[in-house]
């Protein structure tokens, strides 16, 4: 199998970082610039029109422009970039690793019969890039060094002999900028009266190596394809992690809705393509004074659609507090399963919508008020009232208990249970609770805990005058009247 | 212009006296003596159904018992919104109800009270909501959405209120007054305020099933040994000496 490689370069990254959440007309009005260190390092389309050049001091480009909006430079950012953007470019082949520079390099030998061909990739990369907002350049080659310095044209090929053409009329002093060669090395070969690519590859070999050091003979070799050139494959983490800036922040829930919708779908797109699910994801959104506001959803079924988990996101907004406008948005998620294949019986679908009801309405339910304000029983094998049940997760849906209902005792509990038991006094030899209270059946003991401290109570009914039910015990160990129950 | 009258009158919504009764869909309630007073012969479905009572303690919820019963074989799912106490889950398990099956919300506010209340009617994953709003003051428009929401989601809703609440109006289909009868009070008294079909104002008393298996209590001296240290209660009524059941 031919190896092909491709390498996309992103030359704006992190302007693009910064701009790829606005709205185009926006990025188009607003001159904006990198800065590194004091000096203009990327320059928008806007700025550049204003005469903003890249490696001008600060002084001079606010000097040109004042309204210009400046940035300084965060590698981290980058980073993060462009792993994010290795796992986007995994749909096109298993073999994506990063460069130096803000390279990724793909090895599409084996994937060009998938997409029908290089076209067909070429359109759909393009697709996707312009949708996400990244600029870049594109480069194929039959080695991953020729396709990092072939720019892609209309005439380019896959061909080693049309490849190596086409490099031959490179100068030397941008093998230089792409730091593929050494400043001292230029000097001794501008010496020799080389300037230009294909000179040097005219020249025999080993008198390179000899002249000019090992260093240039691997290069021009791997070059050329004559000398592997391994590179370390991307290591898939099971995480999602994108994030959109915007340098005059977001001040209203409106305005987050946007970001929030498009997050949304690189992260369906995401699942899609990884044939994952989620099962919850973080919002962080960075507010200006550096503080920052955290989001957690939880599903309860692993879901992939963006417009589902747009509802729940959108439940929770009302929480963060947009005293300070947000920079920016991150979503991020490492809740990630692989889908299961779901049935496809014709008389399943019936209970699949109807459990897609109920999971939906409960994690709205869960989003708005809280896991804690929401619960199901669960039973208890155990002697006391009080602990014959658990509060279980909403969400979840154990399997279901087959307990024969217990013959029906002389004493029926009540459908209330007083959490804790209330403790109640005597009046007048009578028992009170909102009134006189009257016991009306046979005690029913409860003798149990004695290996902790033991409980003995007996339990009655008790009837007050305006002829509600109660369940009431006597506790034998502090001797006292308590409120349990009530029949309601 | 008479043929547009006729067409008014066709609407489902409209009930003539002269016409009789028009059957709509509803879940028998258990108590065939309730159902014959009801016109539509039980709780009307995908409607919101009044109780209004000033204690608990009085049966208040088993009389919903066989109809959740029915209510759960369509859906497995029931949500009890801002109930008073904890639910017992070995006495709804007792009642054949399986307690996994009820979904139980808490609300802070009355704003998250009806949010919650609107989202389980519509969502239509629910047989039916059992909510409590003895705390919460609940508008006529609210009561109107909340019906709305019923009537949408197909979700028979069983709303709790106090019964102050008998003197104001209210757009639900079918307003109950619950208090304990006079004469027996282990007997609940329905008096059906306001029902959609016909005329309201009927009362119906309800053995609700559970009085049978009472006993009288026995007289402290009475009891065996074990007993013997219980504090002298007052006696109210003449004492017979039964079996006693020591459990654990």
């Amino acid at each position: 199998m031919n190896t092909r490689w491709l390498c996309l370069r992103f030359p704006l990254l992190a302007l693009d970082i910064c701009q790829r959440g606005l709205p185009p007309s926006d990025s188009a009005d607003t001159p904006l610039a990198i800065t590194d260190k004091q000096h203009i390092f990327q320059v928008s389309a806007a700025a550049q029109n204003k005469g903003v050049q890249e490696g001008m001091s600060l002084n001079s480009a606010w000097a040109l422009s004042p309204s210009l909006n400046t940035v300084e430079r965060q590698p981290l950012r980058e980073q993060r970039a462009i792993t994010y953007l290795a796992n986007w470019a995994y749909q096109f082949t298993p073999a994506v690793s990063v460069g130096d520079h803000n390279v990724l390099f793909l090895e599409v030998g084996g994937s060009l019969r998938l997409f029908k061909g290089w076209e067909p990739l070429r359109a759909q990369i393009n697709d996707d890039l312009e949708r996400l907002g990244f600029h870049y350049q594109l480069g194929f080659a039959h080695t991953p060094k020729a396709a990092e310095l072939l720019p892609y044209n209309a005439e380019s090929s896959d061909e080693p002999e049309r490849c190596l053409q086409a490099l031959r009329t490179l100068p030397l002093t941008q093998l230089v900028a792409s730091e593929h060669l050494s400043k001292n090395v230029l000097q001794k070969l501008q010496r020799v009266g080389i300037a230009s690519l294909g000179e040097l590859l005219d020249l025999p070999r080993a008198s390179i190596g000899k002249r000019f050091g090992k260093t240039l003979l691997v290069f021009l070799q791997q070059l050329c394809g004559e000398r592997p050139d391994p590179r370390p494959h991307l290591q898939l983490r099971p995480e999602f992690d994108s994030e959109l800036h915007f340098l005059s922040g977001l001040s209203s829930f409106d305005m987050i809705r946007l970001p929030i919708t498009q997050l949304l779908q690189e992260l369906q797109q995401f699942l899609i393509q990884r044939q994952l699910s989620c099962r919850g994801f973080r919002w962080r959104f960075f507010h200006f004074d550096r503080q920052a506001s955290v989001l957690d959803i939880e599903l309860s079924r692993p879901q992939q659609r963006w417009d589902s988990f747009f509802k729940l996101s959108e439940l929770k907004l009302e929480q963060i507090n947009l005293d300070s406008a947000i920079e920016s948005v991150q979503l991020y998620t490492d809740k990630l399963v692989t889908v299961e294949a779901e049935s496809q019986s014709l008389f399943k679908e019936l209970s699949n919508t109807a459990l897609q009801d109920t999971n939906f309405l409960i994690d709205k339910l869960t989003s708005r008020l809280g896991p804690e304000r929401l619960y199901r029983l669960q039973i208890q094998d155990e002697n006391l009232p009080e602990l014959q049940q658990s509060k279980t997760q909403a969400s979840v849906t154990p399997p279901r208990q087959t307990q024969p209902p217990a013959t029906k005792p002389n004493n029926p509990p009540p459908l209330w249970l007083c959490e804790p038991a209330q403790a109640i006094g005597l009046r007048q030899q009578s028992l009170y609770y909102q009134g006189p209270l009257e016991l009306i059946s046979a005690p029913k003991r409860f003798d149990s805990h004695w290996w902790q401290q033991r409980q003995q109570r007996d339990y009655f009914i008790a009837r007050h005058a305006q002829g509600s039910h109660y369940w009431v015990y006597f506790d034998r160990g502090c001797r006292r009247w308590f409120l349990h129950g009530i029949y309601g | 212009m008479k043929k547009s009258l006729e067409q008014v009158l066709q609407h489902p919504a409209v009930w003539q006296a002269s016409r009789g009764h028009r059957p709509r869909r509803a879940i028998a309630t258990g108590f065939p003596g309730l159902d014959r007073e009801l016109h539509d012969g039980g709780w009307p479905e995908a409607a919101s159904t009044e109780l209004l009572t000033e204690q608990t303690g009085i049966g208040e919820l088993r009389l919903l018992l066989p109809a959740l019963r029915r209510k759960l074989v369509q859906k497995p799912l029931l949500a009890f919104l801002a109930p008073p106490h904890l639910p017992y889950a070995p006495a709804l398990m007792a009642e054949d109800i399986d307690p996994q099956n009820i979904l139980v919300v808490r609300p802070r506010s009355t704003r998250e009270w009806l949010w919650s209340a609107d989202q389980i009617l519509r969502s239509g994953a629910c047989g039916a909501l059992i909510s409590w709003a003895c705390q919460t003051a609940l508008g006529d428009r609210d009561l109107r959405m909340l019906q709305q929401a019923a009537h949408q989601g197909d979700c028979w809703h069983a709303l709790f209120r106090h019964s102050r609440e008998a003197l104001h109006s209210s757009p639900s289909a079918l307003r109950l007054t619950l208090v304990p009868d006079q004469e027996n009070p282990q007997r609940l008294s329905v008096n059906i305020l306001k029902q959609r079909g016909g005329w309201g104002g009927q009362c119906v008393t309800i053995a609700l099933g559970h009085e049978a298996q009472r006993h009288p209590l026995q007289a402290p001296e009475a009891l065996p040994v074990h007993f013997a240290q219980l504090p002298s209660l007052r006696r109210r009524s003449p004492l017979q000496p039964t079996t006693v059941t020591a459990i654990g």
